[in-house]
């Protein structure tokens, strides 16, 4: 019964629809406002820096090898007793090296299901690698996949991404167009975050952590 | 007895008006709000030719879609299905309910939480679904406010503008249980987080809208600060994405420039805090995201204003509030005023195209064609131009048209007195010596003005009319 309906009613939609285009000129679209944006490496790192700042983001830079230490260290200063990491990345094989004998590692197990519940109620914060940064806007790009869950960088009330400073880019528009999204196939949810959850709803007064994550500290591997 | 506004129709606009305006609280918290708003939008454009041509490359992405919108929304389809999402088409919103309702009954859904959405607004979603002992629950904190206060938002980004932070943590202290007062933002903030993460957490299934929806690739694309969309959208094993067919976008790239557009345009801010963008639900192997996933598209009335090729530009919108924001009889009135879904100049021209102009006639009154509006949507929608036909046809003599794409209620709102004041205007301004006597007896005659001209002077004096004309005055300088 559902599917007879919906046809009628996909029908009659597309049929009032047709014939009533509005010609457009597409030559005449000008991009030249989206693709101005060329800074070096060490301005777009430094504005990527800057903007995350602003958003109350906590960002630290440091040599790549000391990423994973870095990451320790960030745990130890907010007193974290157990985090989530990734598995079978090489992010998240490193840092299980490296936290296993001070820390409670905690994985998802198969499925979330199971898991939710203490997700929302015990898990203090988890690490995801970031794909992309963005100079323009300071912000990340997450393609969440199997070994990165999508709530890891939602639920805990603390998320560390950690970005190679080599994948900074210079805008949105650009990565889009470059790195192929499109042609490429998109993940089930691709993710841009520029800073830790807030809102202004209460009388224009801006306040972090409204439903996602209250803190956001970003690792910057140079 | 005094009427609350709610308690009045859109009909009753200038009713609505009066008891707005006789609101301090609720003029002292617009003004506050619509300030903030426009310093924020103006100070994030602060190149005025990268924001004229980004508005060009916007409106022209816009207009680019509309020109192939079967051809993209059967793409969207195509590509949306592919990738595992459910595609359902609605005519209206009691099609879009029913068909909302029947996914969730499937389910055995009993409490759903839900994104920030104007069409499911539209559509009165909500109240569908409680009629059939389905709870749902607004996480979006401005939305949630409203709910506890049982009202409807009164401005489309920021639902609860109308509200101060006093007035709020009156509510939160009388509505919710355990809850001391307290007008500490965060400490208000922090309890909406508490109360809805113990929802999401139980919740059947999330409910949301849908910014973009790019037809290339059959990705919903979705713009917050707070995190409560991807938590609709990811937390629940079901997930319903509910759009009007206006939406869609051609390619994944249209994406960039209009976010650039609808975040600047709105709050002021480079980008929202997330940009979550849907392609399917969750996949083999992975290991959380909902596991179903629809999307309902929605005419309700859309298709009718595309078939107008004055109106179709309507259909432009990306849904940012910078209209309303610049329009000073918004920023006095506030949402509630208009009585309809989507508030000042953008609702202006929406609600009476979609409820008719007998209905919904009377908002294209609440203008003065200052053209504000006009100048700052992003998209170049010419709201004035629109007011201005929708006036036209409001009191056109014609007989109502059965032509594709008319308006329904022409002529609805033509009053008599007034048509034949601006047909005695008219003749008097025609012909010279009908003018030449017309002012001349106003001059002599001024003594009988009278004191009162209904609404005019209830709120201004009565204009003194000179005892000579200009023309007079002129010709006797010349002498």
């Amino acid at each position: 019964m559902l599917e007879v309906k919906q046809s009628a009613a996909r029908d009659k939609i597309l049929a009032r629809l047709r014939n009533h285009a509005i010609a457009v000129d597409r030559a005449a679209e000008d991009y030249g406002v989206m693709t101005g944006q060329d800074w070096d490496h060490d301005t777009r790192l430094s504005r990527f820096c800057e903007l995350l700042n602003n958003a109350h983001a906590e960002v630290l830079r440091v040599p790549a090898n000391e990423c994973a230490a870095k990451v320790a260290a960030v745990l130890k200063d907010k007193n974290i007793k157990s985090v989530l990491l990734s598995q079978g990345t090489e992010l998240g094989t490193e840092l299980e090296r490296t936290l296993a004998e001070t820390l409670d590692i905690k994985h998802y197990p198969e499925t979330v299901e199971s898991f939710k519940q203490a997700l929302f109620t015990e898990t203090q914060a988890a690490v995801t690698q970031a794909r992309w940064g963005i100079a323009e806007t300071g912000t990340l790009v997450l393609w969440p996949d199997a070994n990165e869950p999508r709530t890891m960088s939602l639920v805990p009330p603390l998320h560390i991404a950690v970005v190679d400073a080599a994948t900074i880019v210079n805008t949105f528009f650009q990565l889009l167009n470059t790195a192929n999204w499109a042609e490429q196939g998109m993940p089930s949810n691709a993710l841009l975050i520029s800073g830790p959850s807030k809102t202004a709803d209460i009388q224009q007064v801006l306040a972090y952590g409204a439903h996602g994550p209250c803190e956001l500290v970003v690792v910057v591997c140079e | 007895m005094t009427v609350s506004v709610e308690q009045l129709s859109e009909r009753h606009f200038s009713q609505r008006a009066r008891i707005a305006l006789q609101n301090q609280q609720l003029r002292e918290n617009l003004r506050g709000a619509t300030t903030w708003l426009r310093t924020n939008r103006k100070a994030a454009f602060d190149d005025a030719d990268a924001l004229a041509a980004l508005r060009d490359l916007g409106s022209g992405i816009r207009k680019r879609a509309l020109s192939q919108l079967p051809q993209l929304l059967e793409t969207l389809e195509t590509n949306c299905t592919s990738n595992g999402i459910h595609v359902h088409w609605a005519e209206d919103g009691e099609q879009a309910n029913q068909l909302i309702h029947e996914v969730l009954a499937a389910r055995d859904v009993k409490t759903v939480v839900k994104g920030k959405s104007m069409v499911t607004e539209e559509i009165e979603l909500n109240h569908y679904l409680g009629e059939r002992g389905i709870e749902c629950i607004e996480s979006d904190m401005g939305e949630y406010i409203i709910q506890i206060a049982k009202e409807t938002p009164s401005h489309i980004i920021v639902p609860a503008v109308h509200k101060n932070k006093k007035e709020i943590a009156t509510l939160f202290h009388d509505k919710i249980e355990g809850v001391e007062y307290t007008e500490d933002v965060d400490a208000l903030i922090g309890t909406g987080r508490r109360i809805l993460r113990e929802k999401y957490l139980t919740a059947d299934a999330g409910i949301s809208g849908v910014n973009f929806a790019v037809a290339e690739t059959g990705t919903l694309c979705l713009v917050e600060n707070e995190g409560n969309g991807r938590m609709c959208t990811t937390v629940p094993d079901l997930h319903i994405a509910v759009t009007g067919i206006e939406k869609v976008v051609e390619k994944l790239s249209d994406v960039a420039p209009l976010l650039s557009l609808l975040t600047r345009s709105a709050t002021g801010q480079a980008i929202s805090t997330y940009f979550n963008m849907i392609s399917s639900p969750r996949r083999e192997g992975e290991k959380d995201g909902p596991r179903e996933v629809h999307l309902v598209l929605v005419d309700n009335g859309r298709s009718s204003i595309y078939r107008n090729p004055v109106m179709q530009p309507t259909l432009n919108c990306i849904r940012c509030g910078a209209c309303m924001n610049h329009c000073p009889v918004y920023a006095l009135l506030g949402g509630h005023a208009y009585g309809s879904t989507y508030p000042g100049p953008i609702g202006q021209i929406v609600t009476p195209q979609l409820r008719g102009l007998e209905q919904s006639g009377e908002l294209l009154n609440a203008c003065s064609l200052n053209g504000a509006c006009g100048e700052v949507c992003p998209v170049r929608i010419p709201i004035p131009k629109i007011i201005r036909a929708l006036r036209h046809e409001a009191v056109s003599k014609e007989p109502e048209s059965e032509a594709v794409g008319a308006v329904r209620g022409r002529g609805s709102q033509r009053h008599t007195l007034e048509a034949l004041t601006w047909k005695v205007w008219r003749l008097g301004h025609q012909y010279p010596l009908l003018y030449r006597l017309g002012t001349r007896l106003a001059t002599r005659a001024r003594g009988l003005l009278p004191k009162r001209l209904g609404a005019w002077t209830r709120v201004r004096t009565m204009p003194r009319l000179a005892d000579k004309t200009l023309h007079e005055l002129a010709q006797h300088r010349h002498k």
